[in-house]
């Protein structure tokens, strides 16, 4: 009980000192480019009560989810496909390393054109950056599926899907769990990247009009929500991982 | 459809025998053609144990796979039931294999369905108490609800078996299922398996390298030469059943033990991987 308060009590010391710090050199530098803590609490409930801040959050995410829906699935299926057969594997290898290496912020103003300055360039913006997480993790999944098992499996006459299901999946969680994680952070990279610099709506809107207006508070704002909603997304991603390997047994 | 059977033939529950007829069969590796079995002949009744020993690596396991009819070979014919073994439906013909091959996170009797939910090609929605009565039949009747972590290698080995038995196969393979456990756990399991055995009756054919027990379990010995293989010869094990474990410890049996010792070492050549 003590171990477990002096932990969160670690959390909130640290964060009370940054706080303090914070304050002390932004009321030193009295510059408004620089907000003191008070100040940036002031540009929240602002953005708050005039349902800005909401807004924007809405936006972009209802573009992650979109991005995310399919990204995710479209990870898997290729990771396990790329993790089982060696030929998809061969195929798809050069694109996904190219796509791990190269920056995907290079590809965005092709993406623009493509599908021009709506929803869904961004969407497709967060897709590039989700994907190739997802699928690289997963393929490492599926190797790691035991060759024996599969000879039982196929020796009862399994069918490919039904090994899929039962063995390769199972087996691949935990590793697409950690896609996923990855994957999720890469994805509000994107959609704050694409919104930063091309489109602007959504959360990366919001702080490139809070720029234009000289408003620092409110950038820092939105910068703690994103960092906020990630932290909470990547959560809630361990905590699912948890419950279903305990389930499983494992 | 390619795989549908003879239903009077080949019902479930129903022992089956096995026929190897001149079976030439081996890999082909960057078009070398390497052959591993030179004209297998064996005959296996319904119903019938028989043993399989032979020198290491004179391609055991890829005479199972034919009989599984993971592979068809080159020449001669593998019939499983009057059938060509590739034609036969899964779940006809299950194994047990040397590595208990369970899946970490199911449950005991989730695993035992595992096999007839591969051989069904369906999602098998078999109930816990279908599994309960064979489960208690291996001595698990106890552990249905554990993981596969919680067991030891014996005990993992019999739901390994339950897992075979559990799709009423006609034949039963089984290579070097108790190789991995120590003496003392192969000698009850051996005796348990003949215990099981006698309530099924199923065609069997064991694959293993200890003589001792290829005699205690078999009605017959089939010796194989080394590679390429060829049958050596076939000894008749002439013990009456049930076996107790004693016999082991008889005369007769030691006598026996020799001979296929002693036919071993002409097969093989020399005596390298063989133990006594």
């Amino acid at each position: 009980m003590i171990a477990r308060a002096w932990r969160y009590g670690q959390h909130v010391l640290v964060f009370a000192g940054l706080m303090v710090t914070w304050h002390l050199l932004t009321t030193s530098m009295n510059d408004p480019m620089f907000p003191t803590p008070e100040r940036v609490w002031q540009s929240f409930t602002r953005t708050w009560n005039d349902g800005s801040l909401m807004e924007a959050f809405r936006d972009s995410n209802g573009a992650l989810l979109a991005g995310l829906a399919l990204g995710v699935p479209g990870g898997i299926v290729l990771g396990m496909l790329a993790g089982y057969f060696r030929i998809i594997d061969r195929i798809l290898a050069p694109y996904v390393n190219m796509m791990l290496v190269v920056p995907m912020v290079a590809l965005v103003p092709i993406l623009i054109i493509v599908f021009g300055l709506g929803t869904s360039s961004r969407v497709a913006v967060i897709v590039l950056f989700v994907l190739p997480d997802v699928l690289v993790n997963t393929r490492g999944g599926v190797r790691l599926a035991d060759r024996q098992l599969l000879m039982m499996a196929r020796s009862y006459g399994g069918s490919t899907l039904s090994v899929f299901r039962t063995l390769l999946l199972p087996t691949a969680f935990p590793s697409v769990m950690t896609g996923l994680r990855i994957g999720i952070g890469r994805g509000i990279t994107g959609m704050i990247v694409v919104e930063l610099t091309l489109v602007a709506s959504g959360m990366g809107g919001f702080i490139m009009e809070a720029l234009g207006r000289f408003r620092a508070g409110h950038m820092i704002v939105m910068i703690l929500l994103i960092g906020l909603e990630a932290v909470v997304l990547t959560s809630l991603c361990v905590l699912a991982e948890r419950r279903v390997l305990k389930r499983m047994g494992a | 459809m390619a795989r549908s059977a003879n239903a009077a033939e080949l019902g479930p529950g129903r022992s089956i025998g096995l026929t190897l007829r001149s079976v030439r069969h081996g890999y082909e590796s960057e078009g070398v053609r390497s052959v591993v079995l030179d004209g297998l002949d064996i005959t296996v009744d319904p119903g019938e144990f028989v043993s399989v020993v032979g020198p290491s690596g004179c391609g055991k396991t890829t005479l199972l796979k034919t009989l599984q009819g993971l592979s068809r070979p080159w020449e001669g014919e593998v019939l499983v039931g009057g059938q060509p073994a590739w034609k036969v439906p899964a779940g006809r013909v299950a194994t047990v294999f040397q590595s208990d091959c369970l899946l970490p996170w199911r449950r005991i009797w989730r695993n035992v369905v595992y096999g007839a939910e591969m051989a069904q090609r369906r999602s098998h929605r078999a109930k816990k108490a279908e599994v309960q009565a064979l489960l208690e039949q291996v001595g698990l009747g106890e552990n249905a609800d554990q993981f596969p972590s919680q067991l030891s290698g014996g005990m993992r080995q019999r739901v390994n078996l339950a897992r075979a038995l559990y799709v009423e196969p006609s034949v039963m393979l089984m290579d070097e299922p108790f190789a991995a456990l120590d003496g003392q756990t192969q000698e009850v399991m051996q005796a348990e398996l003949l215990r099981i055995w006698a309530l099924h009756k199923r065609t069997v054919v064991f694959v293993t390298h200890r003589l001792d027990e290829a005699i205690y379990l078999s009605d017959r010995v089939v010796i194989l030469t080394q590679r390429p293989t060829r049958v050596h010869s076939v000894v008749d094990v002439p013990f009456d059943r049930p076996r107790p474990l004693e016999i082991k410890r008889t005369p007769a049996f030691n006598e026996l033990l020799d001979d296929v010792w002693a036919r071993l070492r002409e097969a093989a050549g020399s005596t390298a991987g063989i133990a006594r």
